[in-house]
């Protein structure tokens, strides 16, 4: 199984949007100069200053915002299909207790209710096959 | 609900949380940016100052319209619905139905966990079918 890929994908698009963000920002930046009447040969030098803070200031982030979807949204599903995986190969045992107030843990509710359902379930059954004995 | 009384709260408000708290700080390095830029230029204060959190307001709508509000649609297309999708069949599973195959398209992990649910499903199935024809 190939991983981070999905990570991979959504720091593109964080990227690109910072990228965007970029763009405006020094866009508006010279506009703004060449409104206020600042010499125009003097425009590309202030350019390039304030691009260098704006670029790094928008860039480092993007670190900080990955590892962050990693916690919020990666970690989850992994553990998610971690315990699937656990079922499937007949563990109805050990319950699942809701981490976050999220998506994740309305999932985890959910995925309790099913597991608390096709437990009793499959006890019927076998109550009922021991009791035919 | 099980997970201490905790009010549910959708986990994009949490990212949002984060990417606001970074918007104002670069809301403010923006400002100064766009104040020096001026002033070191021989724009007088009272104009700089002005046009300085005049454009930082503007650029903090456009980052927000643009950026932000596109990528908070993508998560929530790419990873949340699927999840969203996979939560409402657990319910319908709890209810008995079995049968029904999960039908979630995604990518990568989502695609990972689609098909740990699938083999779980089956699983679960042949179990309580087995189970069944035990009985009769």
């Amino acid at each position: 199984m190939e991983r981070g890929t999905l990570l991979t994908r959504l720091t593109i698009y964080v990227t690109a949007g910072s990228l965007f963000s970029i763009v405006i920002t020094l866009g508006v930046l010279y506009v703004v100069l060449v409104i206020t009447g600042v010499p125009l040969e003097k425009v590309p030098k202030v350019m390039l200053y304030s691009g260098g803070v704006i670029a790094l200031a928008f860039t480092l982030p993007i670190f900080f915002v990955r590892a962050l979807l990693y916690k919020l949204l990666i970690e989850k599903i992994d553990k998610m299909a971690e315990i699937m995986d656990r079922v499937s190969k007949g563990d109805l045992e050990t319950p699942v207790v809701p981490e976050t107030n999220d998506e994740f843990g309305k999932m985890a509710e959910a995925f309790e209710k099913m597991r608390v359902s096709i437990k009793e379930m499959i006890e019927k059954l076998e109550g009922h096959i021991d009791r035919r004995r | 609900m099980i997970g201490g009384g905790k009010k549910y709260r959708s986990v994009l408000y949490k990212i949002l949380d984060i990417v606001f708290i970074g918007t104002l700080l670069a809301a403010v390095l923006v400002f100064f940016v766009f104040f020096f830029a001026m002033v070191n230029n021989g724009v007088p204060d009272e104009t700089a100052w002005k046009y300085a959190l005049g454009s930082t307001l503007f650029l903090v709508l456009a980052w927000f319209v643009g950026p932000v509000l596109i990528i908070q649609l993508l998560i929530e297309r790419t990873v949340l619905k699927p999840i969203k999708g996979m939560t409402k069949r657990l319910e319908r599973m709890s209810e008995g139905d079995l049968d029904t195959p999960l039908e979630i398209e995604g990518d990568y992990e989502i695609k990972t966990l689609g098909e740990a649910f699938e083999r779980m499903r089956l699983s679960l199935r042949a179990l309580i079918r087995r189970l069944k024809k035990y009985e009769s």
